[in-house]
Formats: structure tokens, sequence, C-alpha cells
């Protein structure tokens, strides 16, 4: 299984984790990453590097990201050099969707894209598709 | 540029649990404290019922532009606000990200309906990408 690292500025990762449970219920090998006031790149660095380390297990990680260009996007940034992860940005509720559903059935790359393609087809403006319906 | 009436375009937050909120508190972190910006969350036992009456009580004392943005289609949230939009002028955008967060903040004074829900969409998905490939480009 595709270990999940949900790394955020506050804590938004793990009220969408929780929200995300609300519809599929409880999720195993799943971290969380909030920066907080105050937190330095370099800490927040090591605790992803510490962290992928962790949730890997054998499959890769899958690092989620709220952001380009912030301090999560950065930290993970610094990490690169690992070959055991790869890293989405822009973060939704039908992206992490997608990751707990595809994670034990597909290969690291696979799921990125999957989790990519998910987050923008989960936008959409809904008054345009209800006129259509109705 | 679309229907500008004056003021900014109030916008109101549905998602499953307090996500919303919390959302709003990281996009607060990068930029200053947001104005006219409602999170409803949608706790555990809590009916449908209930979320939708909480929702419309604020939708009736906003006078002007309402952009809604929901956690995901097709749940409670994005089906209250599609059961609103048949009583309200109101534009729904799904999938609420953080970048379409940050967008809607400087942008709500100059657009509104239409204008500003596609602007949502195309700056919430452009946010969606491979961070490691976006490098080798």
């Amino acid at each position: 299984m595709i270990g999940i690292i949900i790394a955020t500025h506050g804590d938004f990762g793990n009220s969408l984790l929780k929200s995300s449970e609300m519809i599929m219920g409880r999720q195993e090998n799943v971290a969380i990453l909030g920066l907080e006031y105050g937190d330095s790149v370099e800490v927040l660095t090591d605790e992803l590097k510490d962290y992928i380390g962790k949730m890997n297990k054998g499959d890769g990680v899958l690092v989620l990201i709220d952001l380009f260009g912030g301090s999560p996007s950065n930290a993970t940034l610094m990490n690169m050099w690992d070959a055991n992860f790869k890293s989405i940005t822009g973060l939704n509720m039908p992206m992490l969707l997608e990751a707990f559903s595809s994670r034990k059935s597909c290969s690291l790359d696979e799921l990125a894209d999957k989790c990519a393609e998910a987050g923008r087809l989960g936008i959409r403006e809904l008054h345009k598709e209800l006129s259509k319906s109705f | 540029m679309g229907q500008n009436t004056g003021s900014v375009c109030n916008v109101l937050i549905l998602t499953h649990g307090k996500s919303g909120e919390e959302l709003i508190r990281s996009a607060e972190m990068i930029m200053n404290k947001i104005d006219d910006i409602y999170a409803f969350s949608l706790l555990p036992g809590m009916s449908p019922e209930e979320y939708y009456e909480m929702v419309k009580r604020k939708l009736d004392t906003i006078q002007g532009n309402v952009l809604v943005i929901v956690d995901v289609f097709g749940g409670t949230p994005s089906n209250v606000a599609a059961l609103l939009s048949k009583q309200y002028n109101i534009s729904i955008v799904t999938g609420l990200n953080l970048p379409m967060l940050l967008e809607v903040v400087s942008l709500r004074s100059s657009m509104a309906g239409e204008e500003l829900a596609n602007e949502m969409v195309s700056v919430g998905k452009d946010g969606c990408r491979n961070l490691l490939e976006m490098l080798k480009d």
C-alpha cells in the first residue's frame, strides 16, 4: 500500500482527512504535517524526510500539498533527491478520496497521475451542470 | 468586467467536517484576515435539513453576489448548494482548494457570478500539478 503524507499550512490537512473519513471510513498509513506560525522550513524538511521513510512500506509515498510555492512545497522540494516519493499540489477532497481508493491497486507514478487528474476533474461549476440537467 | 456591484462578492464555503474553516485559516496564514467569507461545516449527527436551514439563514442576510464553494461534487454540501441555487442567485464551484481560495480574495472585488466562477475553476485546476514533474519543464 502506498503511504500518504498530507502537508499543508495550518490544520487543513488534518481536518480534510477527518472529512474524507466521514465518507470513506478510517484510513491507515496516512501522516499529517501541518505548518504553524513560526515553524521553519528546515524543521519541516527534516520532518518530511522522516515521515517519507516511515510511511514507505515498499510501494513508495505520495505527498499531497495544499499549494505550489509555500513552505510545505518548499520542504518537499528540498527532499526531491529521495526517489521514494511523488508529490501533487492543489490538494482537494476529490484528490484525497482518489488517493485512498486507488493506492492499493496501482503504482506510485500512476497514483500521482490519477490524483492530479481527480483534483482537476473534481473542480466544476455546479450551477452549469444543474441547468443542463433540469 | 462582469457584474461589478461595487461591493465584494460574498463567499460561502460548504464542507464535510471543519475542513473549510481550517482552509480559511490556512489562507489567512499566507495573506491577511479574510472578510465576508463564511464557512459551514457539516458535522457528524447533523441532518441535511438542519444544514440546509443554516446556510439558507445566512443567504437571507446577504445582499449582492454570492459564490458558493463546496468540497466535493455529490455530497450533502453540494446537494444543499444545488437546492439553494433554485431560490437564490448563486454560483457554485466544487473541489475547493487553497489556490482557489487565495485567488478569490484578490478577484472578488472586480468579478462576480459566472465570470468569477469560471476563474475559480481555471485557477483551481491549474493548482493540481505534479510538483517534481514541474521542475523538469
